[in-house]
């Protein structure tokens, strides 16, 4: 994975976004959501989330304020903004369009060396 | 795309720096806590559960730092860092950062300072209303010479003429001023009522002059100058609507205060408007200037073209006013004229300063060379360590910034402290008494020359020194790149060198000229002399009588003062202004003319004049007897060449009260110098005080003193108070006369010479860095050569050697430049051409003796090199 830096940022990116679709959570909690929705699968290290939020709030996709966390600890929630749920869903559609020519290539390819 | 809500998120970052820094600190931590709480959850032990957090978490530095790159932050941080590493770096070498500070602030300072003057007085406008629309309008020689205007002149061009609103005389001279505290002396100009609507320049208090003053029932009046009202009347308005006199007889009310900044004609303290009406003017009295304000929609060559023609109908009108014989008319911007004197020194100096500048940078930048050889293993190392050739460079230019920048505010600061001492030292009528702070444009320009220069100087060495092999560097001194470096060093040395000489010439010009000027005879004493000079109030004496009674009296008690030898008068002594007028020489054709000068008793002993035939003046030659006139060497060669001049007859048409009468040559005297010690003797002649009482207004009195004539100075002045209080008198001596004659051009050599003398040092300093670096680098070999046998003689001319041919190379090149550059000079110098082989030649030996000075300390360094320490070093 880590052979593939733009991907995987690319990749990170689009995660975050759609993590956060439901509603405001903190970093920690985004992190704990991508592992688990991902069956533990991208185990992504977690210090690589921080970057990816902040980037995501200089573009203005996402939004942080400070708030109040389940243990009543001062946390820092991120949410979505209207740009940024415009972002996820072009990111989602060119990454469907990705994955689907990329399933398409390797499922030919296995048809002919079989 | 950095849009502007991006830019705003990123610049509050930025700003709220402190706060972002622990923000991000605090969102790190409590995502570690709630890891740990869930590994404790999980049946962890809570170190375990900690350390396996932060093992899941990362490198919480580079998470931190990438959440500061998001944002957008690292190059400042960067640049943050780059600077603190930079003033660490600088801090270590104390002797190049004051060097190159020191460097940079004389060159950046001096630049700012004199691009404000030449701005001030060349580009700026003048700081008058609608300045480009006022012309300064002359008469003009036959020769060229622009000269002053008689009245009735300027009454018919006013006449006559369409281009112009408004047209105005003035004339300038020392006045008296009466009825305040004391009697002063003051600078006075007359002007006619139309002077200051030209200028549209408004009082400060009161008003200024009207065209209507001292008209029909308008009385006569007066503004003041600023300067001159704080300094006699102590800054009280209540002066204004009161009435002073200038000694002639009328009451001038003072109508208004000029500001501080008007200076118009320069040192003027005193304008009193003057009428033309109930006077008989003439034409061959010219001494009045003129300026205009042209008419909106006239050009300035339609303008000619009109006063041309005026000048062609005055002469044909008046062919016998021997003005209109000769003049023509000029019509010039009058902020052209104005900085006529100015713009040849603020050129030279302009260039002068831009030479020490790029010394200064030549200079700076082989420091940085010669530094760049210490820094060679720092380099190697952090390039080792894995410093990119990108952040090595960064590094290297950033703290050339940083001296740069550091180097242009400190420059910034002198230039403030130069403009106000050049204010101070400058010759009075040499620069604008005008507001002379750098204004913005000039600051942001220099800036911006210092961060250029900063980079400029910063490159090579950085090129060169990232360019460094690491193998090289981190071996042994002496590789492809420092041969590079010397190579580049002495280049510089070069520059520097030949901008130096050329520096050196014109500083040896102007000091060559200045001896020329010193060595020129006056004609007359100097040493010793009161003078004094004096215009009796026309109020108090109004008949020649009366004049003739003050002068006596006040003369006798001068002579009886203690320290005095002997005391005269005259009407014009040397190096002062004295008047000349046309002259008709019995059975002589032509249009002869001379200097008028009328003396009383022992004026030739007092000021040493010496007869060269015939006699002098005795009291028998009073208005009974025939008069009597006394002429100098250079009118006897001029109007009687390989003749005796005594006994032939002239008369003195245009300025004698007895134009009709013939004067009868006497005797003949030595030239003398008027004005300055450059200006060649005129003709002139001395007329006798008994015979011509009726101009006995204007008169100076010179006293011969037994010593300084300073001391005497008390007694003169009480003198003069016992004779009449009210009558004002400019005491000074002729050596201060003399001295003020030489201030504009000594103020030029020594400012040339201070510029020459800097530039030296610098080169110096420059010589000695390479030398010292090449030296250094060579050291191995060297100590080679003394283990092989070499004597000290061959190791001193192998060092010295080095320096030859770049010193050979400068002296080559800036002798060039100076020859290119000489008409630069021209009209600064005297008596010696800008091509004076004595200076050309004397300059380049000073030059070598201060480059082989620079060379002792390496050559030095060289002979005490240990061969054993030499060989095994690195």
């Amino acid at each position: 994975m880590a052979s593939t830096p733009d991907l995987l940022q690319g990749t990170l990116d689009l995660l975050v976004l759609q993590t956060l679709l439901p509603g405001p959570m903190h970093g920690w909690a985004v992190s704990q959501r991508i592992l688990e929705r991902s069956r533990s699968v991208l185990e992504v290290n977690q210090g690589s989330l921080y970057p990816a939020l902040h980037r995501l709030e200089d573009r203005g996709w996402v939004a942080a304020e400070w708030g109040i966390s389940e243990n009543n600890r001062r946390a820092r929630f991120y949410r979505l903004t209207p740009a940024g749920r415009k972002q996820l869903a072009a990111e989602r559609a060119a990454w469907e369009r990705y994955a689907g020519a990329v399933r398409e290539v390797l499922h030919g390819s296995r048809i002919q060396t079989a | 795309m950095l849009t502007p809500s991006r830019l705003f998120r990123r610049l509050r970052a930025l700003l709220t720096r402190r706060r972002f820094d622990a923000d991000v600190e605090e969102e790190i931590r409590f995502h570690l806590e709630m890891e740990a709480a869930k590994q404790q959850a999980r049946g962890l032990a809570p170190a375990a559960a900690t350390s396996e957090a932060s093992r899941r978490f990362g490198s919480t530095t580079v998470a931190r730092e990438e959440v500061r790159d998001a944002h957008g932050l690292t190059p400042v941080d960067d640049l943050r860092r780059d600077l603190r590493f930079a003033a660490r770096s600088l801090a270590r070498a104390p002797a190049y950062t004051a060097v190159a500070l020191l460097t940079l602030a004389l060159g950046i300072g001096g630049t700012i300072a004199v691009f404000t003057l030449v701005n001030a007085t060349l580009i700026q406008p003048l700081p008058f209303h609608d300045p480009g629309r006022i012309m300064a309008v002359r008469g003009v020689t036959r020769e060229g010479q622009a000269i002053p205007v008689s009245v009735p002149n300027f009454l018919d061009w006013k006449q006559q003429n369409h281009s112009f609103d408004l047209l105005a005389t003035y004339n300038t001279r020392r006045g008296n001023l009466l009825g305040g505290n004391d009697p002063q002396r003051v600078s006075l100009t007359t002007v006619s009522g139309e002077f200051f609507p030209i200028l549209g320049v408004m009082a400060m208090a009161g008003r200024s002059i009207a065209p209507a003053d001292q008209t029909g029932d308008h009385p006569a009046t007066i503004v003041l100058s600023y300067g001159l009202w704080r300094r006699a009347f102590g800054g009280d308005t209540g002066i204004v609507g009161r009435h002073l006199s200038l000694g002639d007889g009328s009451d001038y009310l003072v109508a208004g205060i000029m500001p501080g900044t008007f200076d118009f004609p320069q040192g003027t303290e005193v304008w009193a408007s003057r009428s033309f009406q109930g006077v008989r003017w003439t034409r061959n009295a010219i001494n009045d200037q003129v300026i205009g304000r042209l008419r909106n929609g006239t050009t300035l060559q339609s303008t000619r073209q009109e006063m041309d023609l005026i000048a062609a109908r005055l002469k044909a009108a008046f062919p016998n006013e021997t003005e209109n014989q000769t003049a023509t008319i000029s019509v010039r911007p009058l902020a052209e004229e104005l900085s006529d004197g100015i713009r040849t020194y603020l050129l030279l100096v302009q260039v002068s300063v831009l030479f020490v500048l790029l010394v200064g940078c030549a200079n700076l930048a082989s420091a940085g060379l010669a530094r760049g050889i210490q820094r060679e293993r720092e380099m190697g190392l952090r390039t080792a360590l894995g410093a990119s050739r990108g952040r090595l460079l960064r590094q290297l230019l950033t703290e050339h910034l940083l001296v740069g920048v550091a180097g242009g505010l400190l420059g910034l600061g002198l230039a403030l402290v130069l403009l106000k001492s050049l204010v101070l030292l400058a010759p009075a009528g040499l620069l604008p008494l005008r507001d002379l702070a750098p204004d913005l444009t000039v600051v942001v320009t220099a800036l911006a020359l210092s961060v250029i220069v900063g980079l400029g100087i910063g490159l090579l060495p950085a090129i060169l020194g990232s360019r460094l092999e690491l193998r090289s560097a981190l071996g042994s001194a002496g590789g492809g790149s420092s041969r590079r470096r010397a190579g580049a060093g002495w280049a510089l040395v070069s520059a520097e060198i030949g901008l130096s000489l050329m520096l050196l010439i014109g500083a040896g010009l102007l000091i060559h000229s200045f001896g020329r000027v010193l060595s020129e005879d006056p004609g007359a004493r100097m040493e010793d002399v009161l003078t004094a000079e004096v215009f009796l109030p026309r109020s108090r004496y109004p008949t020649p009588e009366t004049g003739l009674v003050f002068w006596e009296r006040l003369l006798d008690r001068v002579r009886a003062a203690p320290g005095v030898r002997s005391a005269a008068a005259a009407s014009a002594i040397p190096l002062g202004l004295g008047t000349s007028g046309y002259l008709e020489i019995e059975g002589q054709e032509g249009t002869p003319t001379g200097g008028y000068r009328l003396v009383t008793d022992d004026y030739f002993k007092t000021m040493d004049l010496h007869l060269l035939r015939g006699r002098g003046f005795t009291t028998a030659d009073d208005s009974t007897h025939p008069h009597v006139t006394i002429i100098n060497q250079a009118m006897a060669d001029k109007y009687w060449k390989g003749q005796d001049p005594v006994g032939r007859r002239f008369r003195a048409k245009s300025w004698d009260w007895h134009p009709d009468v013939w004067l009868t040559v006497i005797g003949v005297v030595n030239n003398v110098r008027y004005w300055t010690l450059e200006a060649k003797p005129e003709p002139e002649h001395f007329v006798y005080f008994r015979q011509r009482p009726d101009r006995l207004q204007g008169m100076t009195l010179v006293a011969h003193t037994a010593g300084d004539p300073a001391e005497v100075s008390a007694a003169v002045r009480s003198a003069f108070r016992q004779t009449d209080p009210d009558v004002p008198a400019d005491v000074s001596t002729m050596t201060q006369k003399r001295d003020d004659t030489l201030r504009q051009r000594r103020f030029i050599m020594t400012l040339l010479g201070g510029f020459a003398a800097f530039a030296l040092l610098l080169a110096a300093i420059g010589i000695y860095g390479v030398l010292s670096y090449v030296t250094a680098s060579r050291t191995r070999e060297i100590g080679v050569r003394i283990a092989l046998g070499a004597r000290r003689q061959g190791v001193l001319a192998l060092v010295m050697r080095q320096a030859a041919s770049p010193v050979l190379w400068g002296v080559l090149a800036g002798l060039g430049g100076a020859l290119a550059l000489s008409r630069l000079m021209d009209a600064l110098l005297y008596g010696i051409s800008a091509r004076d082989a004595f200076t050309f030649l004397a300059a380049p030996p000073v030059l070598v003796l201060v480059a082989a000075a620079a060379c002792v300390v390496p050559a030095r360094r060289a002979l005490r090199i240990d061969p054993m320490v030499a060989i095994r070093s690195d």
